[in-house]
């Protein structure tokens, strides 16, 4: 089979099944099946060898780890002293419950790395609380929503790791050079929700307290502050690995609840596991996957094939980069960010090389435009679950959701125009990771 | 409720415990091989049998609950546009792909499984087979759910039941 017989079969099929409502894990096994299939000299055990040859990832193992921590962190109240320590810094702000929302998100994303579980727990708080001083509903939905896509950019990020699996990069580094984007995005987010609030005469939110009170505030939410200290103090101090640092993450976690929280139970840890486990393996199904989809593009040349067909498109770095964030823009809006990466970076990773686009800055594009690939319908999951929070239909949030995405998207391509921003932090932390 | 719901709840039972047990026991591995590189000094070569080990199960063990409560990623553009009967129907198909993809799984994981026999863990020496045969269970396990999420839909679209599959 010619290599542009090979990728009409695989994305023709992929993109058919997906369009039916086939899960994305059984799409990608069908359409590489059927290629498989049709090929004389590859044989079926090709599909569990390479179905166990993705998931057998050591870098893919931090994945579960960081998944336990966010969903243990929900559930033991560590949420409610995060939204309590964003109050007290910036709550005294105009619009200060907007703010209390992106930094609560950019504190949560800190130490969590799934932003999902970042809308759930913040927006069950919220947003009622937006709604009962007069925001908007749809703007608290949006807001929301919006912020909750920081969790992804500022480390540790679920998304991250599957990056630096997928395009073979280091993870650490990878984690370093999302902080800077991560807080200009949270910046941006505050600016509106300051602009929104002059507009909407909302005023400021917080309330006097008491000396004690407030050094209770601040001794409760830096407590699970330190969970970010265990994860990049281990990766920087070179004693672990990501995947090491997320397990130990974990575990730190599971001490915090049961030592100062005091709010762990036996079922509630069994519980967390079962949930990780699950959800976990939704991913990793999807990993295995793409894996054998992964493996008959290289092994039919295709993405050499793919490759010159998008070299044609990005002359040059910035058009590379400009090209890569409207595709995964709208990989985003119907694919969930994991396997669309696992499925096109390996086709466009390769490129950047030749173009001498710096990888970090490559996958910190690609998390960003994925991520907020979780607030653009259809599948804009983040904002279909701040929207039922919220009670209101999806389309009552557009409005706000656009200036968000408007703004995101122009950070975007200040990131692309001006690469230091994002590399100066690796290349100064991580030298020998982050490159010259 | 039918036979096979009772089963299919049974059968989720022990896998939400295995998932459990297993996700505890890879943490616990991972925050052990740290611990004994900087503090202990050891090295232990079952934790580097136990670690994938543990990984792959979950992955194939939690693959089939996520077919029951329907968590596997998809892009739902269709079915909410159907009328009830009609997207019963459509949850029958698509329900019947996920069944056929198990099928496929555990068929081509009977040939992987076997591989296992001939295989053993470099550093502890224990056959492959354990970790291996992950996948045929996997498929066997995700055909099985994915039968009861065909027959709930049948049912739906017959009119003979209230309720959808759990979620």
């Amino acid at each position: 089979m010619s290599p542009e017989l090979a990728l009409a079969f695989l994305l023709a099929g992929f993109v058919l099944l997906i369009a039916v409502g086939i899960p994305l894990a059984f799409a990608l096994l069908f359409a590489s099946a059927f290629v498989i299939a049709l090929e004389p000299g590859l044989d079926a055990v090709i599909i569990p060898l390479r179905i166990f040859s993705g998931i057998n990832s050591f870098v893919l193992l931090a994945i579960p780890g960081f998944m336990f921590s966010a969903f243990l962190m929900n559930r033991i109240g560590v949420t409610e002293d995060i939204v309590a320590l964003s109050d007290l810094l910036v709550g005294r702000i105009r619009g200060g419950l907007a703010h209390i929302n992106v930094v609560a998100s950019m504190l949560l994303g800190g130490v969590s790395g799934s932003s999902t579980a970042d809308v759930a727990g913040l927006g069950a708080i919220l947003i009622p609380a937006m709604s009962q001083k007069g925001y908007d509903r749809g703007f608290s939905a949006a807001i929301t929503a919006a912020s909750s896509a920081i969790g992804s950019i500022i480390p540790p990020s679920i998304l991250m790791v599957i990056y630096g699996a997928s395009a073979n990069i280091s993870v650490g580094a990878l984690f370093i050079a999302g902080y800077i984007p991560g807080i200009l995005v949270g910046l941006q987010q505050i600016v509106i929700g300051y602009w929104y609030a002059r507009r909407h005469g909302i005023g400021a939110e917080r309330q006097e307290r008491a000396p004690g009170d407030a050094l209770r505030v601040l001794l409760r939410g830096i407590v699970p502050m330190t969970t970010m200290v265990v994860i990049i103090g281990g990766i920087l101090g070179g004693i672990m690995t990501a995947t090491e640092a997320a397990a130990a993450a974990a575990a730190y976690v599971v001490l915090i609840g049961a030592f100062f929280y005091r709010t762990l139970t036996v079922q509630t840890l069994f519980e967390v596991a079962a949930e990780t486990g699950r959800l976990t393996a939704v991913v990793m199904l999807c990993v295995g996957t793409a894996t054998i989809f992964g493996w008959l593009m290289a092994y039919y040349h295709i993405i050499e094939v793919a490759g010159g067909w998008f070299e044609h498109f990005a002359t040059g770095p910035v058009t590379y980069l400009l090209f890569v964030t409207a595709v995964f823009l709208f990989l985003g809006t119907f694919m969930d960010p994991a396997p669309a990466m696992l499925v096109f970076v390996p086709v466009i990773a390769p490129i950047a090389d030749r173009l001498e686009v710096h990888p970090l800055l490559l996958g910190i594009v690609v998390v960003m435009t994925l991520s907020i690939g979780k607030i653009t319908p259809p599948y804009g999951i983040s904002l279909l679950l701040a929207c039922t929070i919220a009670e209101i239909p999806l389309a009552a949030s557009m409005r706000w959701t656009l200036v968000f995405l408007l703004a995101f998207c122009l950070l975007v391509a200040a990131l692309i125009l001006w690469p230091d921003l994002t590399l100066v932090l690796p290349r100064l932390l991580v030298p020998e990771l982050a490159g010259a | 409720m039918s036979v096979v719901n009772r089963v299919s709840d049974v059968v989720e039972r022990i896998l939400n415990h295995l998932l459990a047990w297993l996700s505890l026991v890879l943490l616990t591995a991972l925050v052990v091989q740290v611990v004994n590189r900087y503090i202990l000094g050891l090295a232990w070569p079952f934790l580097q049998f136990l670690i994938p080990f543990s990984f792959v199960w979950i992955t194939m063990l939690g693959s089939a609950v996520a077919v029951r409560h329907k968590l596997h990623f998809d892009v739902d553009l269709i079915s909410p546009r159907l009328p009830p009967r009609a997207r019963a129907v459509f949850g029958a198909v698509m329900a019947s792909a996920v069944l056929a993809g198990g099928l496929l799984i555990a068929w081509t994981g009977v040939g992987f499984a076997g591989l296992g026999f001939l295989k053993k863990d470099s550093a502890t020496d224990i056959p492959m087979i354990y970790t291996y045969c992950s996948i045929l269970v996997g498929g066997i396990l995700i055909v099985l759910l994915a039968a009861e999420r065909l027959l709930v839909q049948i049912q739906l679209a017959r009119g003979g039941a209230e309720t959808e599959a759990p979620r």
